[in-house]
């Protein structure tokens, strides 16, 4: 065998075998029990993702797809559908909004939980569709069946009202969540100190210890780490874990570079957009015109409502966000002698998707030599740890 | 008689040289002289420059030729952010390599298309924002205030982030065009 069989073969099975996301595929059976198509899935532990592209264009629908958006609308005569990755909310019939498990958008595709592809056709449409999880199939069946009279009234009860329970149930019973992302990792080391370190070995240290120290002093509030090792992230990742997870926090922890190793201090940053005067729409027409005109630009256009969301997203949360950097900011004040050069507001990558109150804190300047040697030690990457802790709790107590 | 005849051959030589001499300088020294250059206009531009002791950008002012066309502005703005400033107390932020492809106009925008020297050429949150904004501002100030935006494109290309390692790795977004922050200026 040559070197390059053997090469491919290897891909192959850890392609196969050792992804995570295990590529498959299901069947979807017609009322008459025809098969229609096969459709492609992913399965995470355990959970069968299906690929919302291959089911609906098997329905005959008609697919408008922007990988770039992430954003999907499938339509067919007055039937149709908005999905958007991230987002738990899907637009129905281009008015109405139904709430599902975000789409998972994996490898320029757009997957949903098979119970919610269920539930959003028995729901939205007059047919019927139910999942066999034995012989892996999708099927549509006859809406008229006969039903002892709790199915029928479990079938044909009011959506929203059980929404509404739904959620009245969850919330009871859910806890606080706070999503801590070291900001750097694998093969991205962030900023490099006048000695070498990098700040994605302290980041990652702050991180676990403040992780662990809202764990273990504060038991209303639990955390999710976006990574727990030296490993990278794509940034957008980072915050599709908040979302998907409905986190009530997003902290992103990061030590901070200037060109020269003077500067000292910590600073929060909050997501600002760029006001302007003119309609972000007109502003996004006008741009594209501009690209469009310029022969060396290569890449598709601007998308105008990414855009418009894009400078509503950083407004949503922004008086929340500011609140939380803000005791972030007092209690690193009483913990750190470093001075506190306040709140930022910048368009920054990291938290421009966040559904909830978001803070990237540049906890130190690690291009300053003294500043470097504090965030080595563990006793100060403790300190630090533990005043955005208390600011956390602080933030709980007041808001929640 | 030769030899007196040959001195006499030498002496009028002589004297035919240092007359020739003579008026060759006077030829030279009476040519009309060059006209001193008449001066370039020039004209006052605002840069924005790092401050060397905090986070924080701070304007120079320097007189420079005057230039035909705004590219010729920009591309000329660019350049002198390469180089460091006058004032000690500040840094140049802005890459000596950093070259500017090209510069696209439509209100209320300027297209900026740079080389790849803008990647990874900061770091933090903090100095992301120094960088560009040092950008920014000495581009949309000296320009009229109809151009709010400057949309950076790098080699032709949108990009999600400056981040060294990926546009996935940064952290301040430049796939959509970024205004002015004069709130950084001391």
């Amino acid at each position: 065998m040559r070197w390059i069989e053997k090469v491919l073969l290897i891909v192959f099975f850890i392609t196969v075998f050792v992804s995570p996301l295990a590529a498959g595929s299901l069947d979807l059976i017609d009322v008459g029990g025809s098969l229609t198509r096969e459709i492609g899935i992913r399965e995470i532990s355990g959970e069968i993702l299906v690929d919302i592209y291959d089911f609906f264009s098997s329905l005959d629908y008609r697919i408008n797809w922007s990988s770039r958006a992430e954003r999907m609308e499938v339509k067919n005569g007055e039937r149709s559908y908005n999905f958007h990755s991230g987002t738990h909310r899907v637009l129905v019939g281009g008015n109405r909004l139904f709430d599902l498990s975000p789409p998972f958008f994996d490898n320029q595709r757009l997957y949903l939980p098979v119970d919610s592809i269920t539930r959003l056709i028995n729901q939205t449409t007059e047919e019927k569709l139910v999942w066999n999880s034995s012989r892996r199939q999708l099927q549509f069946v006859e809406a008229e069946v006969d039903r002892s009279a709790d199915e029928y009234e479990q079938l044909h009860e009011d959506p929203v009202r059980r929404y509404l329970e739904e959620e009245m149930a969850a919330s009871e019973e859910r806890e606080w969540l706070v999503v801590i992302d070291p900001g750097h990792g694998g093969r991205d080391p962030g900023a490099i100190g006048p000695t070498g370190l990098m700040e994605k070995e302290v980041v990652l240290n702050i991180s676990l210890k403040l992780a662990e120290k809202i764990e273990s002093r504060y038991p209303n509030i639990r955390t999710f780490l976006t990574l727990d090792k030296d490993e990278f992230i794509p940034l957008h990742n980072r915050t599709r874990m908040a979302n998907e997870l409905e986190a009530d926090l997003f902290i992103s922890i990061h030590a901070n570079g200037h060109h020269s190793p003077h500067p000292t201090g910590f600073e929060m940053f909050i997501l600002s957009g760029e006001a302007t005067d003119p309609s972000a729409e007109q502003l996004a027409a006008t741009e594209n015109s501009v690209l469009k005109q310029y022969e060396g630009y290569q890449q598709q256009e601007l998308d105008g409502l990414v855009w418009i969301l894009h400078q509503l997203r950083g407004m949503v949360h922004t008086r929340e966000s500011e609140a939380l950097a803000k005791l972030i900011g007092e209690t690193m004040e009483q913990r750190s002698s470093t001075p506190n050069r306040g709140i930022k507001g910048a368009p920054l990558w990291v938290l421009k998707d966040a559904q909830m109150p978001a803070v990237l804190v540049e906890t130190g300047f690690l291009s300053n030599p003294r500043e470097e040697e504090r965030l080595r030690t563990p006793a100060y990457q403790q300190e630090l740890a533990d005043a955005i802790a208390r600011a956390v709790y602080r933030y709980w107590e007041r808001y929640y | 008689m030769r030899k007196f005849r040959y001195l006499l051959f030498v002496l009028l030589l002589l004297a035919a040289l240092g007359i020739g001499y003579w008026a060759l300088s006077r030829l030279v020294l009476t040519e009309p002289t060059e006209q001193p250059p008449e001066p370039v206009p020039e004209e006052e531009v605002q840069l924005y420059y790092a401050d060397r002791y905090s986070p924080t950008l701070a304007v120079e002012t320097r007189t420079l030729p005057e230039t035909e066309t705004r590219s010729e502005r920009i591309k000329q703005i660019v350049t002198e952010l390469g180089r460091s400033p006058d004032d000690a107390e500040l840094i140049s932020v802005v890459p000596e390599e950093l070259e500017l492809h090209s510069v696209f106009f439509d209100e209320p925008f300027v297209v900026v298309d740079f080389n790849n020297r803008l990647i990874g050429a900061a770091s933090g949150a903090g100095g992301e924002k120094i960088l560009l904004y040092s950008l920014v501002n000495s581009l949309l100030g000296n320009l009229p205030e109809r151009y709010m935006f400057v949309q950076f494109l790098i080699d032709g290309e949108m990009r999600k982030t400056i981040g060294a390692y990926g546009e996935e790795s940064g952290h301040i977004a430049i796939e959509y065009p970024l205004g002015p922050r004069w709130e950084l200026v001391n």
